[in-house]
């Protein structure tokens, strides 16, 4: 089985692998794999992993890659159908009443619907990719309603009956793992767990994704954040807290700052806790290296 | 042919992972076979690659998911014997979960410590007494709420209900007559539950699991723990809805029944997991403990600080409280006593039934 002609130039993980280094994101063997499987066998990718490890990014970089256009459905605890899907234009409804006077009109035109991401994402009539973030932080009944919506790409508005996506879109799906996802949802998606990258390869995201971060720098940063996540701590650092560390450090040198001392005081950008920091203060002059 | 055999015995890897408590549906079979072609495969690290995409192990499993992996696809296990497993698994396989609810019981949650001895218990379960049944009947008006982001109807409220005003004003012209409300809803507030199954527990561990059960049937997320010298997550097991199957299951994952008690270092591992520590967050927190607590008492003390920094409220329980103005005796449960929102007792269902829902305390503690 081949993808499909919808998406031409990605034909193995390898093609995936190498656009995504295109769009400045440094993707693993077994992510560009996931993500390419998700393609040819037309379902939606489910990532999971801590925060900061790169799932929202790599959401951007694919549709970077494919030239399409994102649509990013943020989820958050008591997300319904208004905020996800559409709501009807209230304030032009009551004008047009208004102004129809005795005159026929109907209220629920599309001109008065305001389409929300998903209900964008089934009427998109080119690519696009659907990115639903932070799925764990809604809460079970709006992932029983997705879960309807992405086995069928379809919604039915009361008012004006069903609509069906013309061409369905690539979806991604992200989750901090808060919670457990129900099993129905996970068994629809080719799943990915993002774990934290091996050491040779943060550097090689630190070095693409900061500006004017030397070599000596990035190792130096992503071996102290190394020794960082190996703590007992409340939040380790995700990639993202890396290349920040990496940018804010270097900037401090920039500025005069001597090495271990520029690295010390930008810790802020990467323990953003004061129980951690007080934790690892007798130590972080060992951690920091 | 050679195709044929090939799926069979590709599928014959969703069987076994089904056997081993992993998710493995028959669309994920399918999808599976569908990934491996996608992929060629040209190595062995392709069809890995397949199955964990398509069957989703999750990544504290992931050691295990790839064992079976490779005792499955380098020789050690056979399709034949796949086979015999599989109808053996229809017969045994009739669980009985709630619906809607997950059957993963691979995430026991994390040792703590290996040093002491560890044991199993069986279970008699009996059934609900009229105690539970009253609590369940009245958790959801007793137990504390919060507002969730959702709103419903209301006749007052704070946000306006515009899909039902502007309907409303299409019989008026579009004249905003009547304006109608909706207003947030009351939900539960999730529940954390740890249940001491050390020595000094024995005749209570029984008692407290019966209870969890009941617990894992309210509206509201519900997350139970046993603590002994080990940190165990029990929620799967307790999920299953016949008691005798929840408490079969429990006894298989719990490896520290009737042990020595280290509520300072099980309760750690508990906090040093960011996803457990999510469970405690705005949580009604339950201990059902006498808290007779092995050596020092400082991880117990910097571990129950850390629990009420984050819980809405934290209740201990304790089979200790034998009258109603119980106040602490131990030395843990002294030190830990600022860290406490309340004692009560766990002498009984009745008593830890009557205690969170605030109900007159039983006769014989009074």
């Amino acid at each position: 089985m081949k993808v499909g002609a919808r998406y031409k130039g990605l034909g193995s993980p390898q093609d995936v692998q190498e656009a995504l280094s295109q769009a400045l994101y440094i993707a693993s063997e077994d992510l560009a794999t996931a993500i390419y499987l998700a393609m040819a066998l037309g379902k939606p990718l489910l990532l999971e992993g801590a925060p900061g490890v790169g799932k929202t990014e790599a959401a951007k970089a694919l549709s970077s890659t494919l030239s399409c256009e994102l649509i990013r459905l943020q989820c958050y605890e008591g997300i319904d159908a208004n905020t996800a899907l559409y709501e009807w234009n209230f304030p032009r409804q009551i004008l047009a009443m208004r102004q129809a006077n005795d005159a026929k009109l109907n209220i629920y035109d599309p001109e008065f619907l305001i389409a929300r991401p998903l209900l964008q994402a089934l009427h998109l009539q080119s690519e696009g990719l659907l990115l639903i973030d932070e799925i764990d932080r809604a809460d079970h009944e709006f992932e029983a309603f997705l879960l309807e919506f992405l086995s069928d790409f379809q919604i039915t508005i009361p008012e004006r009956g069903r609509i069906r996506a013309s061409q369905r879109p690539f979806v991604i799906l992200t989750s901090n793992r808060t919670r457990d996802l129900h099993e129905a949802l996970r068994r629809r998606c080719v799943y990915h767990w993002i774990d934290y990258p091996s050491p040779s390869l943060e550097v090689d995201i630190v070095l693409s994704r900061a500006s004017n971060v030397a070599r000596a720098t990035a190792e130096a940063i992503v071996a102290a954040v190394g020794r960082l996540r190996a703590e007992p701590l409340a939040k380790a650092p995700g990639v993202a807290e890396t290349v920040e560390w990496a940018d804010a450090a270097t900037r401090l040198k920039d500025l005069g700052e001597t090495w271990p001392e520029a690295f010390r005081r930008s810790i802020g950008v990467v323990l953003k806790e004061q129980d951690d920091l007080s934790f690892l203060e007798p130590r972080m002059r060992e951690i920091i290296g | 042919m050679k195709s044929d055999l090939a799926s069979k015995f590709l599928i014959g890897f969703a069987h076994v992972l089904r056997q081993q408590g992993f998710l493995a549906s028959a669309d994920q079979s399918i999808s599976f076979l569908s990934a491996t072609q996608a992929l060629g495969p040209k190595s062995l690290a392709d069809i890995r690659r397949a199955a964990q995409a398509i069957f989703a192990p999750p990544p504290e499993h992931r050691d295990i998911f790839n064992e079976l992996f490779d005792q499955y696809f380098l020789g050690q296990m056979s399709v034949e014997k796949v086979e015999t497993e599989t109808n053996e698994e229809a017969t045994t396989e009739a669980t009985d979960t709630l619906p809607g609810q997950s059957e993963d019981f691979s995430d026991p949650g994390v040792r703590a410590s290996t040093d002491e001895a560890s044991s199993k218990r069986v279970f008699v379960p009996i059934d609900d007494t009229a105690a539970l049944k009253k609590f369940r009947r009245l958790a959801l008006k007793r137990l504390p709420e919060r507002l969730t982001r959702r709103t419903r109807s209301s006749r007052r409220g704070r946000g306006l209900d515009r899909v039902r005003t502007v309907k409303a004003a299409t019989k008026t012209g579009g004249e905003l007559l009547r304006l109608l409300h909706r207003k947030r809803q009351l939900k539960l507030r999730p529940i954390l539950l740890l249940i001491d199954v050390s020595g000094s527990m024995k005749s209570h561990t029984e008692i407290a699991l019966r209870f969890a059960h009941v617990l894992l049937t309210l509206p509201t997320r519900v997350e139970v723990f046993s603590l002994g010298t080990e940190l165990t997550h029990i929620t799967p097991a307790l999920k299953l809805r016949a008691q005798v199957q929840a408490f079969t299951k429990i006894s298989e994952l719990v490896n520290d029944f009737d042990g020595g008690t280290n509520l300072g270092e099980t309760l750690g591992t508990f906090l040093r997991n960011p996803r457990y520590l999510g469970f405690a967050r705005g949580a009604l927190i339950i201990s059902i403990s006498d808290g007779l607590e092995v050596g020092k008492s400082d991880g117990l003390w910097e571990a129950a600080r850390k629990l009420y920094s984050l819980a809405f409220a934290h209740i201990w329980l304790t089979p200790l409280a034998k009258t109603k103005d119980f106040s602490p005796q131990t030395e843990a449960l002294m030190r830990i006593e600022p860290f406490i929102d309340e004692f009560g007792s766990a002498l009984s269902i009745s008593h830890i039934c009557a205690h969170l829902l605030g109900a007159p305390v039983p006769k014989e503690v009074a």
